[in-house]
C-alpha cells in the first residue's frame, strides 16, 4: 500500500480529513484492494476498543469478530479486478434490466437501526413490488468512515441473516461491501445537497440540517 | 414554469388564513420586524399558530438541548440560536457518538426565484399562502414538552404526495419544542425534541430577508412535480460535486426534494440506477440519454418514493417539447 493512502486512512480515522482526502481514498479502495482491507481493519479495531469501553457486555461479540478476521482469506486472494467504463459496475444492473425504472426492483437501503430490510420490502413501491427483492445493505451507520462500532453491530444484529450478505467472507461478498460504502457515501454528497437547499425555506430548519454529514455545511448569506 | 404565483394571490390567502390571529405585520424588503411578536394577541386557529412558529424561528435568540430520534437511535444535541444585525446563524452540535457540528448562517428565505413583474414573498408568507391546499391543520390540545406549556399542532397532508407532521409548539413563544414526522401510513420516520429551552429572548428588531436570486441557467427542467412543489431559490455547492452536478430544491413548504442532474463520465462514480434509501430519506436514480449525452437524474427527498421515481422519469431536456 502507497504511503499517502496509508496517511489519508490515519487522517480519516482521527475524523480529520477533507474532501480531498476522502476522495483519494475512494479511488484508492478502487485500485487498491490492500487499502480497503487496511481500512476495515483499522475500523474494526478502533469498533472493538471503542465497544468494549462503553458497553462492556459486548466484550464477547468483539472476540467474535476477531475470530472471524483471522479466518478471513488472505486479502491477496480476494482480488477482483473492479470493471471501469462508463456503465462499469453501477450500470450493469442497467444494462441487464432494459436501462430504465423497470430495473427497480426493491430498495437499496443504507440505513438499519429500527427499520429493517424486512420493512424497506414492504415499503417498496406497488409497481416495483412483483420483482421486489430488497437487500440488505450495510447501514451508513456501519461504515466505518461514519461511526465505529458499525462491524460489531452488524455483525451482532439479527438483521443481517436477511439479507445473507456477511461481509468479511467471501471475496465477492467484499467487493460487493466496498461497492456499497462507495454508494453509500456518494448518496451522502447528494443528500447533504438537499438538506442545505431544504433548510432554506422557513420552518423546520434543524432537522434537514442533521440529516447532512456536516461535511459541507454551509448557509447562504 | 413558473415559480410562484403574483403577489395579489398569496396576499389574498394568506389574510384569510390569519384573519383568526389578528394581523402579523408581514415582512418587507427591508426584513421582518420581530418586535411583531412581542405582544401579540395568542394564535386562535391552526393556521394563525402555525405562521406564528415560523416567524418565531427567525426571531428568537436561544440556547437549546435536544434529542434526535431517527433509524439510527437517540442522539443528543445543543442548540444555538442567534441573530445579530439582522442576519441569523444557528448552531447545532451532537453530545453523543462522533462530535459534529453543523453551522447555518442566513437570512429569512424567499418564496422563490426572482421574477420580472412579481414580489416574491418571503417564505413563511410564501408557505401560508398555499398551507391549506395540501394539508389539514388541527389543534389538537395542550401537552407538557421540556417542561413548558405547549399547543400540539396536527398537520396532515391531504394526498399521499408528501408526509404529514405533529408539532408542539411553545405557548409562549410559539417555538417548535417537539417536531414528528410521519409517512403516509402515520408511522413516525424521525422525531426531533427539545429537552430544555434556555431564556429565549425576542430579537428586537428586524431579521433580514434574502436577496433576490435569479435562476441560474439550466438545460433540464422538471416535467412533472407533486401539485404544490415550487423551485426553492437556494444554491447549494459540494467540493465533491463541482460544477458537474445541476442541483434544484423544490418544496411545498413542508416536505422537500431535489433534483440532480449530471453528465455520467468515466471519472466520476455513480449511482446504481434503482431506488436507494440513506436514514429516511430515499433516492430514485436513472440513468438515460439527454441531449446527446448519457446522464444520470437522481431525485432525491423525504417524500414517499414513487414520486421520486415519477420525477425523475419525467424530467425533460430543454429541446423537448413538455
Amino acid at each position: 500500500m502507497k504511503q499517502n493512502t496509508r496517511e489519508s486512512l490515519s487522517t480519516l480515522m482521527d475524523d480529520e480529513g477533507d474532501d480531498l482526502e476522502l476522495r483519494r481514498v475512494l479511488k484508492s479502495l478502487e485500485a487498491e484492494p490492500e487499502a480497503a482491507d487496511t481500512w476495515r481493519r483499522y475500523h474494526l479495531a478502533r469498533s472493538a476498543m471503542r465497544r468494549e469501553r462503553e458497553v462492556t457486555s459486548d466484550i464477547d461479540l468483539s472476540a467474535g469478530i476477531l475470530a472471524r478476521l483471522e479466518g478471513e482469506p488472505a486479502p491477496g486472494r480476494a482480488v477482483e479486478t473492479p470493471r471501469r467504463g462508463l456503465f462499469s459496475w453501477a450500470g450493469r444492473a442497467a444494462v441487464a434490466a432494459g436501462v430504465s425504472l423497470a430495473v427497480i426492483t426493491g430498495v437499496q437501503v443504507y440505513n438499519q437501526g429500527e427499520m429493517g430490510p424486512e420493512m424497506a420490502a414492504s415499503e417498496a413501491p406497488a409497481e416495483a413490488r412483483p420483482a421486489a427483492s430488497s437487500t440488505a445493505r450495510p447501514s451508513l451507520v456501519d461504515l466505518p468512515l461514519f461511526q465505529g462500532q458499525g462491524g460489531i453491530r452488524a455483525a451482532g444484529s439479527p438483521l443481517m441473516t436477511v439479507g445473507a450478505e456477511s461481509p468479511w467472507l467471501a471475496p465477492n461478498s467484499r467487493q460487493s461491501q466496498r461497492n456499497d460504502q462507495q454508494q453509500a457515501l456518494i448518496l451522502q454528497s447528494y443528500l447533504d445537497r438537499h438538506a442545505q437547499g431544504s433548510a432554506y425555506r422557513s420552518g423546520d430548519a434543524w432537522m434537514p440540517l442533521l440529516r447532512a454529514s456536516g461535511n459541507e455545511w454551509q448557509g447562504q448569506r | 414554469m413558473r415559480a410562484w404565483p403574483r403577489k395579489r394571490h398569496w396576499l389574498g390567502s394568506l389574510l384569510g388564513l390569519s384573519l383568526g390571529w389578528g394581523g402579523l405585520a408581514q415582512a418587507e424588503s427591508s426584513g421582518f420586524d420581530c418586535r411583531a411578536l412581542g405582544d401579540p394577541p395568542p394564535p386562535e386557529t391552526p393556521a394563525a399558530w402555525f405562521e406564528r412558529s415560523l416567524w418565531a424561528n427567525h426571531c428568537y435568540l436561544f440556547e437549546a438541548r435536544a434529542v434526535r430520534i431517527s433509524g439510527e437511535g437517540v442522539r443528543a444535541l445543543t442548540l444555538i440560536h442567534q441573530v445579530e444585525d439582522g442576519l441569523q446563524r444557528e448552531v447545532a452540535h451532537y453530545l453523543d457518538g462522533p462530535p459534529q457540528t453543523y453551522e447555518r448562517l442566513g437570512r429569512v428565505g424567499r418564496g422563490g426565484w426572482a421574477e420580472a413583474g412579481s414580489e416574491v414573498p418571503a417564505s413563511p408568507d410564501a408557505i401560508m399562502a398555499h398551507l391549506d391546499d395540501y394539508y389539514r391543520l388541527r389543534l389538537a390540545g395542550d401537552e407538557r414538552v421540556a417542561g413548558r406549556e405547549a399547543q400540539r399542532l396536527d398537520v396532515e397532508p391531504l394526498d399521499a404526495m408528501r408526509y404529514g407532521q405533529r408539532l408542539w409548539l411553545d405557548r409562549d413563544t410559539g417555538l417548535p419544542l417537539k417536531q414528528e414526522l410521519l409517512d403516509v401510513e402515520g408511522r413516525v420516520l424521525e422525531t426531533f425534541q427539545l429537552t430544555e429551552l434556555e431564556r429565549p429572548r425576542l430579537y428586537e428588531g428586524r431579521v433580514r430577508l434574502d436577496t433576490l436570486r435569479e435562476p441560474p441557467p439550466e438545460t433540464w427542467r422538471p416535467g412533472w412535480l407533486p401539485p404544490g412543489y415550487v423551485a426553492q431559490p437556494v444554491v447549494t455547492t459540494s467540493s465533491l460535486h463541482g460544477e458537474r452536478v445541476g442541483h434544484r430544491v423544490y418544496s411545498d413548504g413542508l416536505s422537500s426534494l431535489s433534483l440532480f442532474v449530471e453528465p455520467l463520465t468515466e471519472e466520476h462514480p455513480s449511482l446504481a440506477p434503482g431506488l436507494h434509501r440513506l436514514g429516511i430519506s430515499y433516492a430514485a436514480v436513472h440513468h438515460r440519454e439527454l441531449g446527446g449525452r448519457p446522464m444520470q437524474v437522481v431525485a432525491l427527498g423525504e417524500v414517499p418514493p414513487r414520486v421520486l421515481l415519477q420525477v425523475v422519469e419525467r424530467l425533460q431536456w430543454q429541446s423537448e417539447e413538455p
